[in-house]
């Protein structure tokens, strides 16, 4: 088991240019990411090229891992997630054709993901729980699947505008939930 | 936008928003302007992220393919940082690293080893040989005027992030060659495109050549790396005019992809 520790010091040893240091994190973590890139990608070659694309931008840049203040799988899972939507977003922009309906399957927790449950983990999801099931849709729309405002709107048919305001609100509301 | 109570509730709309990847690219690298020299905007990003990770443990891991790993493997080993921790970009961007955005940013190499530079049929006169040291010599390439008949061994297809550079190799053990196929994308104004090999036995990046202007390319390969194609890494990199001045590549490395068998 690879505890946040673990994954800091191997970060902070790529920094030094240490390529085992690589090679273990990549074992460690390379199989989450991979996960993430599927999930948003929904394609086993793009998610490959993608994941490729994550290490090599994690090795670069993992001297500047602390400046951003995130923990380290944190930093990793937002690598990978990024990368993933730009990928998305790159294809969609070339005109290839998604089934919002396809894209949609159930954004419930797997039987062995509640067992895994993180205390961040139960506290978002509590506090998503606290909205109303179509604005925590929305909320999990963008986050696990990279949906864009447009994308929402459409699968939730309203107006562009009125999504916005909706997603901001429920930010809002989300916001006050998690930090009390 | 306008609409908004206060501007501390709006950078908290605005960090979820980022942190969602909601926002559009404008208003994406505003942010990431502002990421740079604002520390509470920074904690405020911080606490979406972390909080919002929460939401990946409903995601199985899965494994991914072995062959990826050695091909991490083969491009970190052709990354080589120098000393004394001259790793630190010059500009900080967290578009860099959160977006990730620029291809500079995705693997920057450094020279290694120095090569004679291939030249392509039409594309300049003889080549120059240039005294190698590293092991194992390679004599220089040759050019090759008519191609001879191909039949390709290895496949390998150089793509760079977003699609921005697509380009289909093809190598023939009979023959020596490499033919390159540019579906997408050029070098950089003023730029050229150059061609490395990372072998599995050797430790650098050696140089296939530097790429003409056209979409196709014969490039040959020296007598003495041919037998290192098996398991080999292709990596392109972007370079002055000429290539590269070092001793290995000197500009971005765009793509990397290791030889597949045809």
């Amino acid at each position: 088991m690879t505890t946040p520790h673990d994954i800091e010091q191997l970060i902070l040893a790529m920094a030094r240019g240490d390529r085992d240091a690589f090679l273990s994190l990549y074992d460690a973590t390379g199989a989450k990411l991979f996960g993430i890139c599927l999930r948003v990608l929904n394609d086993r070659a793009e998610a490959e090229d993608v994941l490729q694309e994550v290490f090599l931008k994690i090795w670069r840049n993992a001297d500047r891992y602390r400046v951003n203040g995130l923990s380290p799988m944190t930093w990793l899972i937002t690598v990978a997630r990024n990368s993933a939507i730009d990928r998305l977003r790159a294809r969609k922009a070339r005109g290839e054709t998604v089934d919002l309906a396809a894209e949609l399957p159930d954004r419930g927790p797997t039987p062995e993901a509640a067992a895994i449950a993180s205390s961040e983990r139960a506290r978002i999801v509590g506090c998503l729980g606290a909205l109303q099931p179509d604005r925590a849709g929305a909320v999990r729309g963008a986050y696990l699947e990279g949906l864009s405002y447009q994308e929402l709107a459409t699968l939730y048919g309203v107006p562009l505008n009125t999504m916005r305001t909706w997603l901001r609100r429920s930010l809002q509301t989300l916001k006050e939930c998690l930090s009390q | 936008m306008t609409s908004d109570p206060t501007p501390e509730k709006d950078d908290d709309a605005l960090a979820a928003e980022y942190a969602l990847h909601l926002l559009a690219p404008a208003a994406r690298a505003a942010f990431d302007d502002r990421l740079a020299v604002d520390g509470a905007l920074r904690a405020k990003l911080a606490f979406w992220s972390e909080h919002m990770a929460g939401l990946d443990a409903e995601t199985t891991p899965v494994a991914p393919p072995n062959a990826l790993r050695d091909t991490l493997a083969k491009a970190v080993k052709a990354d080589t940082v120098p000393e004394q921790g001259a790793k630190a970009p010059s500009r900080f961007s967290f578009g860099g690293f959160l977006a990730g955005v620029g291809l500079a940013l995705a693997l920057g190499l450094v020279a290694v080893t120095q090569l004679p530079e291939v030249r392509l049929p039409g594309a300049a006169p003889a080549p120059e040989v240039i005294a190698q040291p590293a092991p194992p010599p390679a004599p220089p390439p040759v050019i090759l005027p008519e191609p001879a008949p191909f039949a390709p061994d290895y496949f390998a297809e150089l793509a760079a992030p977003e699609g921005a550079l697509v380009i289909a190799v093809a190598y023939s053990d009979a023959s020596g060659e490499f033919r390159l196929q540019r579906s997408v994308g050029q070098a950089p104004e003023g730029r050229v495109l150059q061609l490395w090999l990372i072998a599995d036995a050797s430790p650098d990046p050696v140089s296939l050549g530097v790429l003409p202007d056209t979409p196709d390319a014969v490039l040959s390969v020296p007598d003495a790396l041919r037998p290192d194609m098996p398991g080999a890494t292709l990596a392109i990199s972007e370079e002055p005019v000429g290539g590269s001045q070092g001793t290995g590549p000197s500009g971005a490395v765009l793509a990397a992809a290791a030889l597949t068998d045809a």
